[in-house]
């Protein structure tokens, strides 16, 4: 009788192969899954859409502050507050959002604005609005509530020294700062008062303004006077946010 | 002579079997890698596309450039801050969904398979107008 042969190392090699194929397919498959959990298939997410919304609102709050402050209607604050509201929900296509906004109202502001141009020494336009924002979609649900706070404020100080028996050196020095850090001007008018009129200090011959790069300026000239003077600066910051101050020159 | 002894033609049958099966299971597997690096490629692409247009938009300049149909500058500081290998092409669409932009505004090539589409809300300081910009990207194969 012939004799079978027990030897069974092919069936083993197989199996092993198998086994192999089997942990670099479930080990390749299970990666994927875990990639398309992670990038749902859409690189897109919400917190994307908050982020350029949040941007989107700083940016319209700067066009609306820079327009009032130039003499536009602060009534646009409101209106356009709500068209972007209605332009953010339409433009959302992974499901369902609302945005609401809310002027503040706590002093000093009002309806959003707090304007001040006539306290001595320093003056300060603003806009503040708080939003709250609610994304759904398939997978997710987000609760969102942001602050914007666009501020534009100047400080000034001047003295005066007099170089002869009837004219004085009028220093003044100002500072600009948006949302309290010192920030560049696009332009700044100085003007000084003669009797009832305000006049451009840098139509005078000799006037000079000094620009320290760090959002201080310091402009000096010479006019008449005896009294002590007063002076009014004008500034625009690079966003077109227009500000004033005035103060009276202390005499060194 | 003949060899009777037929056992190592069988191992070697066998190792060839175990290596097909193992080599069989690596090319079942390459589409899937393929789309895993095309899925990784596609969320690079839309980062780079995202951050740039908030890069620009953050100081206002985007609007700026869109409210004057400056779109030359605007495909300029696109064919910068883009990388190397990247075709795009933008249009700007206004709150009723009217296309802004009177001439194309693309650059790095032709866009080919699997595009990238980027809609982007955009609020302009200027005149306070809202537009829509849709920014399509693709890599360079």
């Amino acid at each position: 009788m012939r004799k079978i042969k027990k030897n069974g190392s092919a069936q083993v090699l197989i199996l092993a192969a198998l086994a192999i194929a089997l942990i670099i397919s479930s080990t390749q498959l299970y990666v994927f899954q875990l990639s398309q959990v992670s990038s749902g298939g859409n690189p897109f997410s919400p917190q994307d859409f908050v982020r350029i919304v949040k941007l989107g609102s700083r940016n319209l709050m700067i066009g609306l502050l820079a327009n009032i402050s130039h003499g536009g209607n602060s009534q646009a604050l409101e209106n356009s507050l709500e068209r972007w509201a209605s332009f953010v929900e339409g433009n959302y296509h992974f499901g369902e959002s609302s945005l609401k906004s809310d002027l503040c109202v706590n002093t000093p502001y009002s309806s959003g604005l707090w304007i001040s141009w006539e306290e001595s020494g320093s003056g300060v336009t603003s806009v503040k609005a708080d939003f709250h924002m609610n994304l759904t979609s398939k997978d997710v649900t987000m609760n969102v509530d942001y602050s914007v706070n666009i501020t534009t404020y100047i400080f000034i100080s001047g003295t005066s020294t007099y170089v002869n028996a009837t004219h004085k050196r009028i220093n003044v020095k100002s500072t600009l700062c948006n949302e309290g850090a010192y920030a560049l001007v696009k332009n700044l008018t100085v003007y000084y008062r003669m009797s009832t009129d305000w006049l451009n200090a840098g139509l005078i011959d000799g006037y000079s303004l000094e620009d320290f790069g760090n959002g201080t300026y310091r402009s000096s000239f010479v006019i008449e006077s005896l009294d002590p003077v007063e002076i009014l600066v004008q500034s625009y910051d690079r966003r077109d946010i227009f500000v004033r101050a005035n103060a009276t020159c202390t005499d060194s | 002579m003949i060899l009777k002894n037929r056992d190592g033609q069988v191992r070697a049958l066998e190792a060839l079997l175990a290596s097909a099966v193992v080599f069989s299971a690596l090319l079942v597997t390459v589409p899937i890698r393929m789309s895993l690096d095309n899925s990784r490629d596609r969320e690079l692409l839309y980062t780079v596309g995202l951050n740039m247009l908030i890069e620009l938009d953050r100081d206002g300049e985007l609007g700026n450039l869109i409210a004057k149909n400056d779109w030359t500058t605007l495909s300029k500081r696109l064919s910068i801050l883009l990388p190397l290998g990247v075709a795009y092409n933008l249009t700007v669409y206004d709150e009723n969904m009217g296309v802004v932009n009177s001439v194309p505004v693309s650059g790095g090539g032709t866009l080919v398979n699997d595009v990238l589409s980027i809609q982007y809300p955009l609020a302009e300081r200027t005149s306070c107008q809202f537009y829509v910009i849709r920014l399509q990207l693709s890599w360079m194969k």
